[in-house]
């Protein structure tokens, strides 16, 4: 076992998919010298040259655009989005290009591109810098949209969505980036299969919370708070919202009987809103209370003096708890 | 996102010509629109739709790019192939060069540029050559891709030094008028830094408005909420939001 943060694996996962795989290459906005803004590409631009590693002009359409193209060529082209924000001058690109390419042509062409996108938010970061638009894109059919919440996951996971032949939307909150977490460095990845497969972060018997990316640690926050009042809080890693892996949550959540579901993107039209309604058909008669929701309001991402009022905090994910424990 | 706004620029200046105040034949009525840009943004596609729009709407429009070298770590020829004024060339516009770090040759070009669009001639794409002296932000770090002989050359380039050699020169300032600028860009500085540090935490309440121009039942539901919750904690203020 190695001792990474959240950035340190995903470096050693796209080392590891660029030693294995010829056919990976990366491409994005100052991953090469700098090694990326946030520094996940450090050091491979010199190992794997400008080739594999390849500073893209600013232009977040194009990178998306010839990504696809590569990929009709065989290429499994890695494209880093630089911030959440930037992605939509990509969103044609993605959605009606992308998304579709494998279904318009019944199967022919495979995309296998990976857009890793940092997202969330909790840095103190300007707009544009901090949003989570993991929606819209599980809201894609074609799509597959992942996070990983821990390093472990960031490293295995990485290789499983460059491995996948989907295109993958692969999230990383970017506020976890320096969460240093137990990374076992010689174990294969798995099936990109095992990409749609939740976790249970955290064992508990009376309610269970629903997290996924940044909330993830929130939530591990929040049930430890909880069981020194005596509350049981299990916790599951969503890690997927396409596939989204209900299997799990409503086993966890017919033992719990309760369900809050967390995330810092806004609540309205939000992931929550669909694994509310998934949890409610597939666990009606066991929920002792509506599954609840816990988010981003519906407003724009605010100034950073305010970023800890918009985000789903230890207190407000605790005050959930507490009115559906009570309800 | 990044170059976003040339297409707001076209589209303000298109607004102008709707106006009739372009072409006038009274210069204190015609009007016209700058935009401001840098080498990164080039590369967008929206720079290049607003260089298409404005060129076949013969738009009052001054397309002003800041080639300072560098997209964070990334030099300009990963951006193009050709200097960039070439660019607006390709579109139909009127482009050129400048030594961006002249500040009376940058002065010269704008002015005539913005007279061709204000009388109706149409938009102008300037090209400033520059150099970005310091990082991108302070999580950069250009020691990375960039050499420090090659900061050194630009610093002895520097566009406001020259400017004032070029003022003393003509004997057009002395050291006092110097010295009291000197005096009052400090002052200014110590402002800006203490009023910025000095910026209050925001009501909570500040982040729910604006959002619509009218009355949005969502944001009003949660706003309401947010200030009920917020009153649950013994340390609230009397009342969250203010006004």
């Amino acid at each position: 076992m190695t001792t990474l943060t959240l950035a340190g694996a995903i470096n050693a996962g796209l080392r590891r998919a660029l030693e294995n795989d010829p056919k990976v290459l990366l491409m994005g906005e100052d991953i090469g010298a700098l090694g990326g803004v946030f520094r996940v590409t450090d050091g491979l631009h010199k190992d794997f040259g400008g080739e594999r590693v390849v500073d893209t002009p600013l232009a977040e359409a194009g990178i998306v655009g010839t990504a696809i193209g590569l990929a009709m060529r065989g290429y499994r082209p890695v494209c880093e989005i630089q911030f959440d924000g930037f992605i939509f001058p990509a969103f044609d690109q993605i959605t009606t290009q992308l998304a579709k390419m494998h279904y318009r042509s019944q199967g022919r062409i495979t995309l296998p591109v990976v857009i890793r996108v940092p997202y969330g938010g909790g840095i103190g970061a300007i707009e544009h810098h901090s949003e989570s638009p993991e929606a819209l894109f599980a809201h894609t059919p074609g799509l597959r949209v992942v996070t990983p919440a821990t390093p472990a996951d960031g490293f295995a996971m990485i290789q499983q969505a460059i491995a996948s032949p989907d295109p993958v939307l692969f999230f990383e909150p970017k506020g976890r980036y320096w969460d240093k977490g137990e990374v076992d460095l010689d174990a294969t990845a798995g099936a990109p299969e095992g990409l749609g497969v939740a976790r249970i972060a955290r064992a508990g018997t009376d309610i269970t919370i629903a997290a996924y990316g940044p909330t993830v640690a929130t939530a591990l926050k929040v049930a430890e708070a909880a069981a020194a009042e005596g509350t049981s809080i299990e916790v599951v890693d969503l890690r997927s919202l396409s596939p989204l892996d209900t299997a799990t949550l409503a086993e966890s959540v017919r033992r719990t009987g309760h369900c809050v579901v967390v995330h810092e993107a806004p609540v309205f039209f939000g992931a929550g809103a669909e694994i509310a309604a998934r949890i409610t058909e597939a666990c009606f008669f066991h929920l002792e209370a509506p599954v609840l929701r816990v988010g981003g309001f519906h407003v724009p991402y605010p100034v950073s003096k305010l970023e800890h009022d918009y985000l789903p905090g230890l207190d407000r994910v605790l005050d959930a708890v507490d009115r559906a424990l009570s309800y | 996102m990044i170059g976003s706004h040339t297409l707001h620029a076209t589209g303000y200046a298109m607004g102008m010509q709707r106006d009739g105040v372009v072409g006038t034949g009274d210069p204190q009525r015609d009007a016209a629109t700058m935009v401001y840009f840098g080498d990164g943004a080039t590369s967008q596609g929206d720079t290049n739709e607003a260089l298409v729009f404005a060129a076949v709407n013969n738009a009052p429009v001054v397309f002003f790019c800041q080639n300072n070298q560098w997209a964070i770590s990334e030099p300009t020829s990963r951006q193009s192939r050709v200097p960039l004024y070439r660019r607006g060339q390709g579109f139909g516009i009127p482009s050129l060069r400048v030594d961006g770090n002249d500040v009376l040759a940058c002065y010269a070009v704008t002015s005539e540029a913005l007279e061709r669009a204000r009388s109706g001639g149409g938009p102008t794409f300037i090209e400033a050559f520059t150099y970005r002296m310091g990082a991108h932000t302070t999580s950069d770090d250009p020691t990375r891709y960039r050499s420090a002989a090659e900061e050194q050359y630009w610093r002895d380039r520097d566009p406001i030094d020259r400017l004032l050699a070029l003022m003393k020169a003509e004997d057009a300032v002395d050291d006092a008028w110097l010295a009291e600028l000197d005096a009052e860009a400090t002052d200014f500085g110590e402002h800006i830094r203490t009023t910025v540090r000095s910026f209050e935490r925001p009501s909570s309440d500040f982040m729910f408005r604006n959002v619509y121009a009218g009355p949005h039942a969502i944001v009003d539901d949660e706003r309401a909420w947010f200030e009920a919750y917020q009153r649950t904690f013994a340390d609230a203020p009397a009342t969250a939001g203010g006004h």
